[in-house]
Protein backbone atom coordinates (compact mmCIF):
# COMPACT_ATOMS: atom_id res chain seq x y z
CA UNK A 1 0.00 0.00 0.00
CA UNK A 2 2.76 2.19 1.29
CA UNK A 3 4.76 1.19 -2.14
CA UNK A 4 1.86 1.69 -4.20
CA UNK A 5 1.25 5.32 -2.64
CA UNK A 6 4.90 6.37 -3.60
CA UNK A 7 4.90 4.81 -7.08
CA UNK A 8 1.55 7.28 -7.43
CA UNK A 9 3.22 10.32 -5.75
CA UNK A 10 6.37 9.58 -8.20
CA UNK A 11 3.82 9.26 -11.54
CA UNK A 12 1.86 12.62 -10.06
CA UNK A 13 4.77 14.73 -9.29
CA UNK A 14 7.19 14.20 -11.56
CA UNK A 15 6.55 11.95 -14.48
CA UNK A 16 3.43 13.27 -15.08
CA UNK A 17 4.51 16.77 -16.43
CA UNK A 18 6.86 17.14 -18.76
CA UNK A 19 8.44 19.86 -17.53
CA UNK A 20 9.33 17.95 -13.79
CA UNK A 21 10.09 15.08 -15.90
CA UNK A 22 13.19 17.44 -17.11
CA UNK A 23 13.83 18.97 -14.21
CA UNK A 24 14.58 15.70 -12.57
CA UNK A 25 16.66 14.55 -15.19
CA UNK A 26 18.37 17.55 -15.04
CA UNK A 27 18.96 17.53 -11.03
CA UNK A 28 19.85 13.84 -10.94
CA UNK A 29 22.39 14.19 -13.92
CA UNK A 30 24.21 16.79 -11.34
CA UNK A 31 23.42 14.71 -7.87
CA UNK A 32 25.22 11.65 -9.85
CA UNK A 33 27.73 13.34 -11.02
CA UNK A 34 28.59 14.79 -8.21
CA UNK A 35 28.36 11.78 -6.79
CA UNK A 36 30.89 9.81 -9.20
CA UNK A 37 33.04 12.69 -8.23
CA UNK A 38 33.18 12.22 -4.32
CA UNK A 39 33.16 8.52 -4.70
CA UNK A 40 36.06 8.86 -7.12
CA UNK A 41 38.37 11.06 -5.15
CA UNK A 42 37.13 9.46 -1.86
CA UNK A 43 38.05 5.71 -3.74
CA UNK A 44 41.76 7.71 -5.03
CA UNK A 45 42.59 8.87 -1.43
CA UNK A 46 41.99 4.90 0.01
CA UNK A 47 44.12 3.52 -2.18
CA UNK A 48 46.80 6.13 -2.11
CA UNK A 49 47.02 6.33 1.66
CA UNK A 50 50.33 6.83 3.14
CA UNK A 51 51.11 8.24 -0.38
CA UNK A 52 49.70 11.53 -0.81
CA UNK A 53 51.71 15.19 0.12
CA UNK A 54 49.65 15.44 3.37
CA UNK A 55 50.86 12.41 4.37
CA UNK A 56 54.44 13.02 3.95
CA UNK A 57 54.26 16.93 4.98
CA UNK A 58 55.68 16.89 8.05
CA UNK A 59 58.75 15.04 6.87
CA UNK A 60 59.72 17.22 4.16
CA UNK A 61 58.98 20.25 6.04
CA UNK A 62 61.13 18.82 8.97
CA UNK A 63 64.10 18.17 6.07
CA UNK A 64 63.44 22.19 5.10
CA UNK A 65 63.59 23.22 8.29
CA UNK A 66 66.86 21.79 8.65
CA UNK A 67 68.70 22.25 5.45
CA UNK A 68 67.46 26.15 5.53
CA UNK A 69 69.08 26.22 8.93
CA UNK A 70 71.88 24.96 7.72
CA UNK A 71 72.54 27.37 4.90
CA UNK A 72 72.39 30.29 7.65
CA UNK A 73 74.70 28.71 9.58
CA UNK B 1 -27.00 -26.13 -32.63
CA UNK B 2 -26.68 -25.19 -36.16
CA UNK B 3 -28.04 -27.29 -38.31
CA UNK B 4 -28.88 -27.24 -41.77
CA UNK B 5 -33.01 -27.51 -41.61
CA UNK B 6 -34.73 -29.48 -44.72
CA UNK B 7 -36.05 -26.23 -46.07
CA UNK B 8 -32.58 -24.91 -46.82
CA UNK B 9 -31.73 -25.23 -50.25
CA UNK B 10 -28.02 -25.90 -48.85
CA UNK B 11 -26.09 -29.21 -49.51
CA UNK B 12 -22.82 -28.15 -48.28
CA UNK B 13 -21.83 -31.72 -46.65
CA UNK B 14 -18.21 -33.86 -45.47
CA UNK B 15 -19.96 -36.96 -46.67
CA UNK B 16 -21.48 -38.72 -49.07
CA UNK B 17 -25.45 -39.20 -48.06
CA UNK B 18 -28.33 -40.66 -50.14
CA UNK B 19 -29.86 -38.56 -52.44
CA UNK B 20 -33.09 -38.52 -50.64
CA UNK B 21 -33.71 -35.19 -49.07
CA UNK B 22 -36.56 -35.91 -46.14
CA UNK B 23 -34.10 -36.93 -43.33
CA UNK B 24 -31.64 -34.04 -41.57
CA UNK B 25 -28.48 -34.17 -42.83
CA UNK B 26 -26.22 -33.09 -39.80
CA UNK B 27 -23.05 -32.36 -41.12
CA UNK B 28 -21.18 -30.30 -38.32
CA UNK B 29 -20.28 -32.06 -35.17
CA UNK B 30 -22.44 -31.71 -32.35
CA UNK B 31 -19.97 -29.46 -30.04
CA UNK B 32 -20.79 -26.70 -28.09
CA UNK B 33 -19.49 -23.18 -29.49
CA UNK B 34 -16.84 -21.32 -27.98
CA UNK B 35 -17.90 -18.20 -26.48
CA UNK B 36 -15.58 -15.28 -25.40
CA UNK B 37 -15.97 -14.22 -21.88
CA UNK B 38 -17.24 -10.32 -21.95
CA UNK B 39 -18.04 -7.60 -19.84
CA UNK B 40 -22.11 -7.73 -19.29
CA UNK B 41 -23.29 -4.85 -21.46
CA UNK B 42 -21.03 -6.02 -24.74
CA UNK B 43 -22.91 -8.02 -27.05
CA UNK B 44 -21.66 -11.80 -27.24
CA UNK B 45 -21.28 -12.87 -30.33
CA UNK B 46 -24.24 -14.63 -31.37
CA UNK B 47 -24.72 -18.27 -30.61
CA UNK B 48 -27.47 -19.65 -32.23
CA UNK B 49 -28.22 -20.18 -35.63
CA UNK B 50 -29.46 -16.73 -37.40
CA UNK B 51 -31.77 -16.76 -40.03
CA UNK B 52 -32.36 -14.40 -43.08
CA UNK B 53 -35.39 -13.96 -44.81
CA UNK B 54 -34.48 -14.28 -48.78
CA UNK B 55 -37.61 -14.08 -50.43
CA UNK B 56 -41.17 -15.59 -50.93
CA UNK B 57 -40.06 -18.56 -50.44
CA UNK B 58 -39.39 -18.35 -47.01
CA UNK B 59 -36.70 -18.12 -44.45
CA UNK B 60 -33.16 -19.74 -44.95
CA UNK B 61 -30.39 -20.33 -42.82
CA UNK B 62 -27.05 -18.96 -43.05
CA UNK B 63 -24.37 -20.97 -40.70
CA UNK B 64 -22.94 -18.08 -39.19
CA UNK B 65 -18.95 -17.61 -40.11
CA UNK B 66 -16.51 -19.41 -37.73
CA UNK B 67 -18.27 -19.22 -34.07
CA UNK B 68 -16.91 -22.89 -33.42
CA UNK B 69 -13.44 -22.06 -33.84
CA UNK B 70 -11.62 -21.20 -30.79
CA UNK B 71 -9.89 -18.24 -29.98
CA UNK B 72 -6.52 -18.30 -30.06
CA UNK B 73 -5.09 -18.49 -25.96
CA UNK B 74 -2.69 -15.41 -25.95
CA UNK B 75 -2.60 -15.31 -22.17
CA UNK B 76 1.07 -16.41 -22.40
CA UNK B 77 1.27 -12.97 -24.18
CA UNK B 78 -0.09 -11.01 -21.97
CA UNK B 79 1.58 -8.83 -19.11
CA UNK B 80 2.49 -10.32 -16.10
CA UNK B 81 -1.31 -9.29 -13.49
CA UNK B 82 -3.28 -8.68 -16.25
CA UNK B 83 -3.91 -12.40 -17.65
CA UNK B 84 -7.75 -12.10 -18.21
CA UNK B 85 -9.73 -9.62 -19.81
CA UNK B 86 -11.48 -8.79 -16.34
CA UNK B 87 -8.03 -7.73 -14.52
CA UNK B 88 -7.23 -5.27 -16.92
CA UNK B 89 -4.96 -2.69 -16.04
CA UNK B 90 -3.75 -3.89 -12.92
CA UNK B 91 0.13 -4.54 -14.18
CA UNK B 92 -0.33 -0.75 -16.09
CA UNK B 93 0.79 1.37 -13.32
CA UNK B 94 4.16 -1.00 -12.68
CA UNK B 95 4.78 -0.80 -16.36
CA UNK B 96 4.25 2.56 -16.79
CA UNK B 97 6.38 3.46 -13.75
CA UNK B 98 8.96 1.43 -15.04
CA UNK B 99 9.05 2.95 -19.15
CA UNK B 100 9.24 6.17 -17.29
CA UNK B 101 11.99 5.31 -15.13
CA UNK B 102 13.77 4.23 -17.82
CA UNK B 103 13.62 7.30 -19.99
CA UNK B 104 14.20 8.93 -17.12
CA UNK B 105 17.62 7.05 -16.54
CA UNK B 106 18.29 7.62 -20.00
CA UNK B 107 17.36 11.07 -19.78
CA UNK B 108 19.97 11.64 -16.59
CA UNK B 109 23.03 9.87 -18.37
CA UNK B 110 22.52 11.78 -21.47
CA UNK B 111 22.19 14.70 -19.40
CA UNK B 112 25.47 14.04 -17.82
CA UNK B 113 27.30 12.91 -21.18
CA UNK B 114 25.86 16.21 -23.14
CA UNK B 115 27.12 18.42 -20.48
CA UNK B 116 30.48 16.94 -20.79
CA UNK B 117 31.01 17.10 -24.25
CA UNK B 118 29.90 20.66 -24.41
CA UNK B 119 32.41 21.23 -21.24
CA UNK B 120 35.11 20.04 -23.45
CA UNK B 121 34.29 21.84 -26.22
CA UNK B 122 34.20 25.73 -24.10
CA UNK B 123 37.40 25.07 -22.39
CA UNK B 124 38.88 24.19 -25.95
CA UNK B 125 37.83 27.45 -26.84
CA UNK B 126 39.15 29.28 -23.86
CA UNK B 127 42.83 29.94 -23.29
CA UNK B 128 45.33 27.77 -21.92
CA UNK B 129 47.11 28.17 -18.53
CA UNK B 130 50.34 29.07 -20.03
CA UNK B 131 49.29 31.58 -21.88
CA UNK B 132 46.44 32.92 -19.11
CA UNK B 133 50.31 33.51 -16.92
CA UNK B 134 51.52 35.30 -19.45
CA UNK B 135 48.31 37.72 -19.63
CA UNK B 136 49.36 38.66 -16.37
CA UNK B 137 51.53 40.95 -15.12
CA UNK B 138 52.54 41.39 -11.71
CA UNK B 139 54.34 44.77 -9.97
CA UNK B 140 56.35 45.69 -6.88
CA UNK B 141 54.97 49.56 -6.31
CA UNK B 142 57.81 49.97 -3.59
CA UNK B 143 59.99 50.04 -6.33
CA UNK B 144 57.88 53.22 -8.27
CA UNK B 145 59.44 56.92 -6.97
CA UNK B 146 56.43 59.23 -5.88
CA UNK B 147 55.71 61.30 -8.44
CA UNK B 148 57.29 59.32 -10.85
CA UNK B 149 55.04 57.01 -14.12
CA UNK B 150 56.82 53.39 -14.66
CA UNK B 151 56.53 51.40 -17.83
CA UNK B 152 55.98 47.83 -17.96
CA UNK B 153 55.04 45.68 -20.61
CA UNK B 154 51.70 43.87 -20.14
CA UNK B 155 49.91 41.66 -23.21
CA UNK B 156 52.34 43.45 -25.27
CA UNK B 157 51.05 46.87 -24.52
CA UNK B 158 53.04 49.72 -22.32
CA UNK B 159 51.52 49.80 -19.09
CA UNK B 160 51.51 53.08 -17.38
CA UNK B 161 51.74 53.04 -13.36
CA UNK B 162 51.92 56.19 -11.71
CA UNK B 163 53.12 56.74 -7.89
CA UNK B 164 50.74 60.08 -7.63
CA UNK B 165 51.68 63.16 -5.03
CA UNK B 166 49.28 64.08 -2.39
CA UNK B 167 49.05 67.39 -4.55
CA UNK B 168 48.13 65.75 -7.54
CA UNK B 169 45.57 63.27 -5.88
CA UNK B 170 43.64 66.43 -4.75
CA UNK B 171 44.04 68.03 -7.86
CA UNK B 172 42.20 65.35 -9.54
CA UNK B 173 39.50 64.41 -7.27
CA UNK B 174 38.59 67.77 -7.08
CA UNK B 175 38.36 68.32 -10.89
CA UNK B 176 34.63 69.61 -11.96
CA UNK B 177 33.38 66.60 -14.26
CA UNK B 178 31.15 68.55 -16.56
CA UNK B 179 34.43 69.96 -17.63
CA UNK B 180 35.69 66.46 -19.34
CA UNK B 181 34.99 65.06 -22.19
CA UNK B 182 35.02 61.76 -21.24
CA UNK B 183 33.55 62.08 -17.39
CA UNK B 184 34.75 59.88 -14.84
CA UNK B 185 35.49 60.60 -11.26
CA UNK B 186 38.75 59.79 -10.21
CA UNK B 187 38.16 57.40 -7.56
CA UNK B 188 36.67 55.40 -10.50
CA UNK B 189 39.58 55.20 -12.30
CA UNK B 190 42.25 54.39 -9.27
CA UNK B 191 41.65 51.51 -6.48
CA UNK B 192 44.01 53.04 -4.41
CA UNK B 193 44.43 56.89 -4.97
CA UNK B 194 47.89 56.96 -4.49
CA UNK B 195 48.55 54.91 -8.05
CA UNK B 196 47.21 55.50 -11.33
CA UNK B 197 47.49 52.17 -13.47
CA UNK B 198 46.50 52.43 -16.92
CA UNK B 199 46.81 51.45 -20.74
CA UNK B 200 49.66 53.77 -22.22
CA UNK B 201 48.20 53.85 -25.60
CA UNK B 202 46.59 56.87 -26.73
CA UNK B 203 42.68 56.72 -27.44
CA UNK B 204 43.21 59.00 -30.22
CA UNK B 205 45.24 56.76 -33.17
CA UNK B 206 47.33 54.57 -30.61
CA UNK B 207 50.58 56.08 -30.49
CA UNK B 208 52.39 56.12 -26.55
CA UNK B 209 51.74 59.16 -24.89
CA UNK B 210 54.97 61.09 -22.81
CA UNK B 211 54.69 60.93 -19.23
CA UNK B 212 54.65 63.29 -16.78
CA UNK B 213 54.20 66.21 -20.08
CA UNK B 214 51.47 67.89 -21.46
CA UNK B 215 49.21 71.09 -19.92
CA UNK B 216 47.79 69.05 -17.14
CA UNK B 217 50.94 67.51 -16.17
CA UNK B 218 49.55 64.16 -16.65
CA UNK B 219 50.30 62.49 -20.10
CA UNK B 220 50.94 64.14 -23.36
CA UNK B 221 50.54 62.42 -27.00
CA UNK B 222 53.11 63.95 -29.50
CA UNK B 223 51.83 62.74 -32.07
CA UNK B 224 48.57 65.08 -32.79
CA UNK B 225 48.94 66.46 -29.05
CA UNK B 226 46.84 64.86 -26.69
CA UNK B 227 46.70 66.22 -23.26
CA UNK B 228 45.55 63.92 -20.48
CA UNK B 229 45.87 64.55 -16.38
CA UNK B 230 47.02 62.67 -13.53
CA UNK B 231 44.47 60.56 -13.76
CA UNK B 232 44.63 59.61 -17.15
CA UNK B 233 41.53 61.15 -18.32
CA UNK B 234 41.57 63.38 -21.98
CA UNK B 235 41.57 66.61 -21.29
CA UNK B 236 42.82 68.81 -24.30
CA UNK B 237 43.50 67.70 -28.32
CA UNK B 238 42.24 65.27 -30.41
CA UNK B 239 41.26 61.67 -28.58
CA UNK B 240 38.26 61.18 -27.73
CA UNK B 241 38.10 58.81 -24.50
CA UNK B 242 40.06 58.28 -21.34
CA UNK B 243 43.62 56.10 -20.97
CA UNK B 244 42.01 52.62 -20.36
CA UNK B 245 42.35 51.09 -17.31
CA UNK B 246 42.75 47.64 -17.56
CA UNK B 247 41.58 44.66 -14.48
CA UNK B 248 44.04 44.76 -11.28
CA UNK B 249 44.17 44.03 -8.24
CA UNK B 250 46.38 44.39 -5.02
CA UNK B 251 47.70 41.59 -3.41
CA UNK B 252 49.30 41.30 -0.16
CA UNK B 253 53.14 42.91 0.13
CA UNK B 254 52.38 45.99 -1.73
CA UNK B 255 52.31 44.63 -5.07
CA UNK B 256 49.98 44.70 -7.66
CA UNK B 257 48.51 41.57 -9.98
CA UNK B 258 47.39 43.42 -13.72
CA UNK B 259 45.14 41.13 -16.16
Amino acid sequence: MNLQGLRKTLYKGIFQRTSTFVLACVVSAFAFERLVDVTGDQLFLFINTGKMYKDVEKKYAALAAGSEGEEEE
Amino acid sequence: MISIPKSSGLTACSQIVPAFRSQLVNVIPKKKPFVPKCKPGIHPLPTAAISACTGLTGGSQVRFSHTDVRVPDVDDYRRHGNVSNTDKNKGQEDAKLFTYLMAAGFGTAGVYAGKDVVYGVVSSISATKDILAMAKVEVSMADIPEGKTMIFKWRGKPLFIRHRTAEEIEAEQNVDLTTLRDPQHDTDRCKDPKFLICVGICTHLGCVPVAEAGDFNGYYCPCHGSHYDASGRIRKGPAPLNLDVPFYEYTEENSVVVG
